[in-house]
């Protein structure tokens, strides 16, 4: 009780400080979470919309088409918001809390930036890292590569064994190696 | 010259009736706890930055100019606050996920970096708004530091 009072104590004379605590121990569980749910959980909710649609994005971006991705990132953003109509397990609705709005976000600009192929690489760095997240917590109906180019420092998505660069595009093709393998299930 | 004077009596009169629509200011008032001042203790001279270049339109506290009060710029400025709000609000950054924060972050620095922001419609009557290459430099790096610790 006391231990009580005196952590009350602390929380208030400096609100701010707990709370971003309380989110980081949040963050981590939730990552714990979706984490465990890969091996558990029968799947209802089906990821291969929003895959198909970051794919066709993604292979936009490798061939500097940057209307192509435009209108990919306005179907991967319908995509996202539409499954949250489907089932999910407790795990996947914790992590679909979590990434969905930041993805949702991040589609969106890169809809709205058709001509502005460098805004839309700077989205797609962020989205991949969601899209990762949420195929780890999801499962995936297909067998994605995560593949990284340290040359502009960020990782993506791949439904090919072969690099084609979407951060680079022609310039610099086949820059980045496989770093992960998502298998499917 | 009859229909002439009636054009621009119309014309006045329209100006003088827009003056007394006037959109709510965007001003709480109150040194908000979930900044990202106080979440991540920013220096003084990022603060001095962010409060100079970036909080007028992406806080609940605006500074207005005194050309707020004529309209239709009142309108003018209010659409861009809310618009500037919704992509990014410094004063409640402590409310967004961990995720939105790295992303908000990221975005800040590319674009403080590529001079898209701010914006140049804005530095054109701000002068003071407007960051020297030294400033940009300041802030992209603070920025880089913290991305690279929240990553960790």
């Amino acid at each position: 009780m006391v231990a009580l009072a005196a952590t009350a104590l602390v929380a208030c004379s400096n609100p701010q400080k707990s709370n971003a605590k309380n989110n980081a121990q949040a963050e981590t569980s939730h990552i714990a979470r979706a984490q465990t749910s890969v091996t558990t959980a029968p799947q209802n909710a089906n990821l291969s919309e929003v895959i198909t649609h970051y794919l066709h994005l993604k292979n936009a971006l490798a061939s500097d088409n940057t209307k192509e991705a435009a209108t990919a990132g306005g179907q991967l953003q319908t995509a996202l918001a539409d499954l949250e109509k489907q089932t999910m397990t407790e795990a996947q609705k914790k992590a679909y809390a979590d990434i969905a709005g930041d993805a949702e976000e991040n589609a969106e600009h890169i809809s709205k930036n058709g001509g502005n192929i460098k805004h839309q690489r700077e989205h797609f760095q962020s989205l991949s890292e969601d899209i990762y997240d949420l195929a780890k917590a999801f499962g995936t109906s297909q067998t994605l590569y995560k593949d990284y180019c340290p040359m502009a420092k960020a990782s993506w998505l791949s439904e090919v064994k072969n690099i084609k660069n979407p951060y680079l595009g022609k310039s610099m093709p086949t820059c980045g190696t496989v770093k992960e393998t998502i298998s499917k299930q | 010259m009859n229909r002439r004077k009636t054009i621009i009596l119309g014309v006045v009169g329209v100006f003088v009736i827009i003056q007394f629509i006037r959109p709510d200011r965007n001003q709480s008032g109150q040194v908000s706890d979930q900044s990202l001042m106080r979440l991540y203790h920013t220096p003084d001279s990022i603060n001095h930055i962010l409060q100079r270049s970036c909080m007028n339109c992406h806080s609940n506290n605006t500074d207005y100019p005194w050309y707020a009060n004529v309209q239709p710029f009142g309108w003018w400025l209010s659409y861009h606050i809310r618009n500037g709000k919704e992509e990014l609000n410094l004063d409640e950054f402590a409310g967004y996920s961990g995720r939105r924060r790295i992303s908000k972050l990221r975005s800040m620095k590319d674009q403080v970096r590529d001079g898209v922001m701010p914006l140049r419609s804005y530095t054109w009557m701000h002068k003071e708004a407007r960051l020297s290459d030294a400033q940009k430099l300041q802030l992209t790096d603070w920025l880089k530091t913290t991305i690279d610790s929240l990553n960790q």
